[in-house]
């Protein structure tokens, strides 16, 4: 997991063993959302995790 | 394929509602009936922990739609019902008043049921989960109260912070080491441990706690939730395609109780989240209406708690 900000107010991205982000949490952030969004969309639909 | 006449929602929650919404928003002109358990038209839940339960909003401000929405749709509500057999074979299904509806479609929108600890119950013991629930805890939350929450989950996380907001003293208990550790890692954990003790949270984490060991005035139990069923289900809910049909022809489900293919994410999962319920409950609408719409957003959740917004 990668942290970017300050405790009360930051971006977590949660990444797989091949450092692809397939989740995220904005704390304070409600900006970063819809970026962050886009990103696990565009990441899945590259390549959509196994079951 | 034909399109059913009759279309029966089991669950007057978010997904059913929103299936009920969109079946008639796309132009479906049969019956609608949506059966409910609790004696109020559909409401929003997520306030209950938060905004409500503080008092700033009242029951009636939570209500997805206005009174007469629902009659001018054409979208019966039968409420204070629950549903206690379903015939698939008859298309019927039986409420505990002894009717019998009959359907050509049926959704199980019903839900989940907090869990429950064996031994914890009794006066002063709590969950939440409906506007009854809510009522009852709120009369609790008096500012010099004792309160203790077991489970740091999201309600119990948001519970903690409102009655501190409203001047409670607070203890959350949780056998992980950390709050919302299961969902959001220990290291996102951590730091919000840090953020509630520095709210005045009395934190009880990493080891189980004993009943008796809690000197509390209230005590809110927030273990989770147990899918809602009145159908044949799976151990994590009722097995569906991404359009919300399950194993059953004419049967779906959608919302809590739904265990649902994800397409992008490859995999079945039950979400308990807002915005799964309402996509799901569309996405249903509009699969018995023949236009295939699976859903596929990916799950999203949001937490209003100590001063902290977490998406």
């Amino acid at each position: 997991m990668e942290l970017d900000g300050e405790p009360s107010s930051f971006v977590a991205r949660y990444r797989d063993e091949r450092g692809a982000t397939v989740a995220a949490l904005a704390v304070n952030r409600p900006a970063a959302v819809g970026a962050l969004r886009t990103e696990l969309a565009a990441v899945l639909e590259a390549q959509p995790l196994a079951a | 394929m034909s399109i059913p006449r009759r279309v029966l929602i089991i669950g007057a929650g978010l997904a059913g509602a929103r299936c009920a919404e969109t079946l008639r928003a796309n132009g479906f002109d049969g019956e609608i009936r949506l059966v409910g358990a609790e004696p109020v038209p559909p409401y929003e839940r997520p306030a209950l922990s938060k905004e409500h339960l503080a008092g700033a909003r009242d029951a009636a401000s939570l209500e997805l739609r206005p009174r007469a929405f629902w009659a001018d749709s054409g979208i019966e509500l039968l409420l204070s019902r629950r549903v206690v057999s379903v015939d698939e074979t008859l298309r019927t299904a039986t409420t505990d008043r002894g009717e019998e509806l009959a359907w050509d479609a049926l959704v199980l929108a019903t839900g989940a049921k907090p869990r429950l600890l064996p031994g914890w119950s009794g006066p002063g013991v709590h969950v939440l989960r409906t506007l009854a629930d809510a009522a009852a805890l709120r009369e609790e939350l008096r500012p010099d109260a004792r309160v203790a929450v077991v489970g740091a989950g999201f309600v119990g996380t948001e519970v903690a912070s409102t009655a501190r907001s409203l001047g409670a003293s607070v203890t959350l208990v949780d056998v992980a080491q950390a709050p919302l550790e299961r969902v959001l890692g220990d290291e996102v954990g951590s730091l919000l441990a840090a953020h509630y003790a520095e709210a005045g949270v009395e934190l009880r984490l990493g080891a189980p706690v004993e009943r008796s060991e809690l000197d509390a005035d209230a005590l809110v139990l927030a273990v989770g939730v147990a899918p809602e069923t009145v159908a044949a289900a799976g151990a994590n809910g009722i097995p569906t395609d991404a359009c919300g049909r399950t194993l059953i022809p004419g049967i779906f489900a959608a919302g809590d109780v739904a265990d649902a293919w994800h397409p992008l994410l490859g995999r079945r999962l039950r979400v308990e989240h807002w915005t799964s319920a309402a996509g799901q409950g569309a996405a249903v609408a509009h699969a018995i209406l023949g236009d295939e719409r699976p859903h596929a957003a990916l799950p999203y959740f949001w937490s209003d708690q100590f001063g902290l917004r977490l998406q």
